[in-house]
């Protein structure tokens, strides 16, 4: 099944009969099954599904990741499945960026170094200064000189979104972003995701939590590792503030 | 939960952790192997002496006129039988002749020959050779001119098994190399020099040349014998010294037994004075290799701190939840007692192979250490436990709120924030990351750097030792040879007036340009309870040519002993003081030992300590006026050296005429063994060094798991990621090299102050590092470091990076 979320724009995000296979002691588990999907630019894409329904191992392909066992995935115009491992790196240098449910910032970096590691691997000038503007950005300005243990579990998830923001990459890739923090700070995550794309990013949230699908311009459910839905939130897209959990 | 449930949960970490696991067991392995291995070889050493010197029928008990004198060879060896009484067994005549020996091709190698005449008319039963290559000598070769060449001496030159010697000016045919059990020991003293197994030639041949080529027909001066079984050795000992002025009344006798025989004693005293310095060198390995252990399976129980606090917050009994790592320490224990009993094989064989080819001994016995090995097992068991012990300890002490939280926000992991904070560092974050990984966690790195600095400080130390036997020889050629480097030494075969036509020769010789005459003889100093062997070389003081830097320029006052400085430290006495000097007396055709009280005149500063001058004026209290036996001669310019050693070789009554800078070199070769060994502790202390920083990067791996994956997500490649812990473990490596260096300069220091001036009291080694041993440490240390983390490249090439970033703590 091909499904077109929308007529337009070149897509910024384009999987073609993606299958991923793994093999394990019990046999072979089809994680994905020839997933068709195109994204457009500057939106925002929420991936639902349940544990195990394959969005994960979306999220790592389009991020190259993980490389699939069939079809083909283009985004930003570069065919990723392909480039050559050290291509790959670019890729991700250049292309992608990463929010981790566990934020995933490193500890002995404060929270201004970590935001411009993301932009000097970039290799953005005036790093220090992007990271700054980063930082109040996300309303960390006052907390730069700060370590990850001496910031609370919101802190250090806007940090890797300023960290992400910093590489100035067009898509940003979240996985389960809100899965470690409490309501209102989710809340926050999520509308931070979301200004993102007010800024030209495409962004892509994986979750299981069917509310945040609210608030996406697309919606694309899996189920046993196919692609069941792709389309716009009934009702069109709403603001965070709306959403409960 | 039972001890299998465990047993099985332990198993897994086995599995997930084996390489760490095999190289904690490594280390310790390799320490106790060291223990072992060393060890082992002293014992091999001691029982191949015991089993040379019985397999080959050792003399018990040696009878000899006083140097200089011959007795018939009959009448010697039946005043002996007649005196020895019904426990002497078997005696055998012979000549010991001290004549100059040329070897090598174009008899370019001059030595000190030893030449000894034996009865070849019987089968030798006393004191019988074993031969190393050609053949023996027997009945056949009684009135022939063949002859045995020692062992060591062969060796030491490289010389084929057969070939040409010549023998005070005679060329003599050597049918074989051999070992004898009497001339096992190539080193003696000889005034200030020491002779080794370069310059002291050996040689075994039928007394009836020997008589030909000392100039001695019928003669002998040397009587071996056993001591028939039931007897005691010091029974017949006596009997002997009590009838020998009846049986031989004419001739002043000396009976000595083997077991008192000082160079016999020396060769067992050196293998215990060895093994103390080598079980210092041992046990400091074992502290380092310890230490990392501890330091390793600190970091690896803290990984597992976050299970222990599962298993708190489970309600699991702490003596339950310390199973699993006391399990992996356990583990740990059993792989190191296997590797080390391996480790102590390798090192025991290498170590040995070392020592034969140094110290060729006709007979090994090398049987397995078990005992020793047991020890060795018992502390590589006990080292991976007590390590790990404090880590367990602590780990269930730890509140499970803490132990549950993940790693980077449990209390105390971020001790060097505030530092890093406060401290700017230049570059990027990448460059400032070694540095950063560092300063955020300073205890673990500290014990790393501990880890390193401890293993590598013996290697400094032994290299030092070594550096320092260098140093002290070169000091005490630089005393012996310093106010002319063109030196020949000439001793003669027996003592002779000054006047006498043989010292004539050698002092008018028209290729001499200078000479000093001189009178060498053993002696000891005694002072309180402190008794010091000195060789006294009685010489004009007032010669710079043969009295040590400085003491010529002093007016020493009749009667005073000029000694070494490590004879005046033990004795406690400076300049002005006064020792006890026990020295010969000359009496009839022997002479006694008589006790005279001697002002300390000078102190040279010499690292021997048995070395000791007096003014050739004073030798009237050794009954012996106007005598000499050894003399220093300067070749005329234009003279080469070996034209003058040839010459004066060629003299009649010369024993040996050796160049003073062919004595030099033979210190060396007796410190052989020593560096041979010491380069044994360092291609092991290398290992241990890159095994201590492997295991640093891997455990810190493995912590980094998902920084590495957060890196590699963002597009920084595998050899990036590499290079900063290549640069962190460098860095870290320097630290550790500072350590090493500093406390390795603390333990040689130590050893040479406290554990050597007891195993060798006759050397004041002086403390000395050359520039090439700091080299070679901080090399190792540079090249285990930096090394260490490439072999984890492949690792991190293979991460699952999405399981790796996924994994929520």
């Amino acid at each position: 099944m091909i499904l077109h979320p929308t007529e337009g724009p070149t897509p910024i995000i384009e999987l073609r009969g993606v299958t991923k296979r793994f093999e394990t002691p019990a046999g072979t588990v089809v994680a994905l099954d020839r997933a068709d999907l195109s994204v457009e630019p500057a939106q925002l894409v929420v991936v639902l599904g349940p544990s195990g329904s394959g969005k994960t191992t979306l999220l790592n392909m389009i991020g190259a990741l993980d490389t699939p066992t069939e079809g083909s995935i283009e985004v930003a115009g570069k065919r990723v499945t392909d480039l050559s491992r050290s291509q790959l790196f670019g890729f991700r240098r250049q292309t992608v960026t990463f929010i981790f449910q566990a934020f995933n910032l490193f500890p002995e970096l404060t929270a201004l170094e970590n935001v411009r590691f993301g932009a000097e691997i970039s290799g953005h000038r005036s790093a220090a200064e992007l990271a700054v503007r980063m930082l109040e950005d996300v309303e960390l300005g006052d907390r730069v000189q700060h370590f990850p243990h001496e910031l609370s579990g919101g802190e250090q998830q806007r940090v890797a979104i300023a960290r992400s923001l910093a590489t100035g990459n067009p898509v940003l890739l979240a996985d389960e972003p809100t899965g470690e923090l409490d309501f209102r700070t989710g809340i926050q995550i999520l509308r931070l995701l979301r200004d993102r794309t007010n800024d030209g990013k495409t962004v892509v949230v994986v979750t299981h939590n069917r509310e945040i699908s609210r608030m996406a311009d697309v919606v694309v459910e899996l189920s046993d590792g196919h692609i069941v839905s792709s389309a716009p939130p009934p009702g069109g897209p709403v603001d965070a503030t709306e959403l409960r959990w | 939960m039972g001890v299998r449930f465990w047993l099985r949960w332990s198993w897994r970490d086995l599995r997930g952790r084996l390489l760490q696991v095999v190289a904690i067991a490594t280390i310790i392995a390799l320490g106790s192997g060291i223990y072992a291995g060393l060890g082992s070889t002293s014992v091999w050493r001691r029982q191949a002496l015991d089993a040379s010197f019985s397999g080959l029928a050792a003399h018990d008990i040696e009878v000899s006129p006083v140097a200089g004198f011959f007795v018939p060879q009959d009448q010697l060896l039946g005043a002996v039988r007649a005196a020895g009484g019904p426990g002497l067994g078997a005696a055998e005549a012979r000549l010991v002749a001290d004549l100059p020996v040329r070897a090598g091709r174009r008899g370019q190698i001059p030595a000190a020959g030893v030449v000894v005449g034996v009865d070849l008319a019987q089968p030798v039963e006393i004191d019988r050779w074993k031969v190393t290559a050609g053949r023996s000598l027997g009945p056949g070769d009684a009135q022939g001119s063949s002859a045995l060449l020692d062992e060591h001496f062969a060796q030491a030159h490289h010389l084929p098994p057969t070939g040409t010697i010549v023998i005070a000016g005679t060329p003599v045919h050597y049918v074989g190399t051999v070992l004898e059990p009497e001339y096992l020991s190539t080193t003696t003293t000889f005034g200030a020099t020491i002779q080794g197994a370069a310059t002291r030639a050996v040689i075994f041949a039928p007394i009836g040349l020997v008589q030909r080529l000392a100039d001695q027909p019928g003669q002998a001066n040397d009587v071996v014998a056993r001591v028939r079984s039931g007897y005691s050795v010091d029974h017949v000992a006596s009997t002997l010294s009590r009838n020998l002025p009846i049986t031989l009344p004419d001739v002043a006798m000396t009976v000595a037994m083997r077991k008192d025989d000082p160079i016999t004693r020396s060769l067992y005293d050196e293998i215990s004075s060895e093994q103390q310095i080598f079980d210092v060198f041992a046990l400091l390995i074992l502290a380092g290799a310890g230490f990392a252990a501890f330091n390793l399976t600190r970091r690896v129980v803290e990984s597992q701190r976050r299970d222990i606090g599962i298993a708190m917050a489970l309600g699991v009994p702490p003596g339950e939840i310390a199973m699993r790592p006391i399990i992996l320490a356990v583990e740990v224990a059993v792989a190191g007692v296997a590797l080390g009993v391996l480790a102590g094989w390798g090192v025991g064989v290498w170590v040995l192979r070392i020592i034969r080819s140094e110290l060729p001994l006709p007979i090994w016995h090398t049987p397995w250490q078990g005992a020793l090995f047991l020890r060795a097992a018992a502390l590589a068991l006990i080292i991976p436990l007590a390590g790990s012990a404090y880590p367990v300890w602590r780990a269930i002490r730890v509140a499970p709120t803490d132990a549950l939280l993940p790693p980077h926000l449990r209390s105390g992991r971020h001790r060097g924030s505030g530092m890093l904070r406060k401290i700017p560092l230049p570059g990027s974050t990448m460059a400032q990351a070694p540095v950063r990984r560092i300063t955020i966690a300073p205890t673990r790195s500290l014990m790393t750097v501990l880890a390193i600095g401890l293993i590598l400080a013996p290697l400094l130390a032994a290299l030092g030792a070594t550096d320092s036997a260098t140093a002290t020889i070169d000091a005490g050629t630089r005393l012996l040879s310093g106010n002319s480097a063109d030196q020949l030494l000439v001793s003669l075969t027996t003592y002779l007036p000054s006047t006498a036509p043989t010292v004539s020769a050698l002092v008018d010789s028209p290729l001499v340009a200078r000479s000093a005459l001189g009178l060498n003889t053993g002696g000891y100093l005694l002072r309180g309870d402190t008794t010091v062997a000195v060789s006294i070389s009685m010489v004009d003081l007032s010669d710079p040519l043969v009295t040590p830097a400085g003491v010529a320029s002093k007016k020493i006052a009749p009667g005073s002993i000029v000694i070494a400085s490590k004879a005046a430290a033990d004795l406690g006495v400076g300049v002005g003081g006064n020792v006890v000097l026990r020295h010969p007396f000359a009496q009839g055709s022997g002479y006694r030992f008589v006790d005279t009280v001697a002002p300390v005149g000078a102190i040279v500063n010499s690292p021997y300590r048995f070395v000791a001058y007096m003014d050739l004026y004073d030798e009237p209290m050794m009954g012996l006026s106007g005598i000499v036996n050894t003399a220093t001669l300067v070749p005329k310019p234009g003279v080469s050296m070996d034209t003058l050693q040839r010459e004066i070789s060629s003299q009649p009554g010369v024993a040996w005429a050796l160049p003073a800078s062919a004595l030099a070199d033979t210190v060396r070769d007796i410190l052989d063994v020593v560096t041979g060994l010491f380069i044994v502790l360092q291609i092991v202390i290398g290992m241990l060094a890159f095994l201590v920083a492997y295991n640093s990067t891997k455990v810190g791996t493995d912590e980094r798991a998902r920084e590495h994956a957060t890196m590699m997500a963002f597009g920084v490649g595998v050899p990036r990621v590499v290079l900063i812990g290549v640069i962190e473990s460098v860095l870290l490596g320097v630290m550790g090299i500072g350590v090493g260096l500093g406390v390795g300069i603390l333990v040689l220091h130590w050893v040479l102050g406290t554990v050597f001036p007891a195993a060798v009291p006759e050397l004041a080694v002086l403390p000395s590092i050359a520039v090439s041993s700091f080299v070679i440490t901080v090399v190792i240390g540079l090249v285990a470091t930096a090394s260490a983390p490439t072999l984890v490249a492949r690792q991190l090439g293979r991460m699952d990076l999405p399981s790796t970033l996924r994994y929520v703590e």
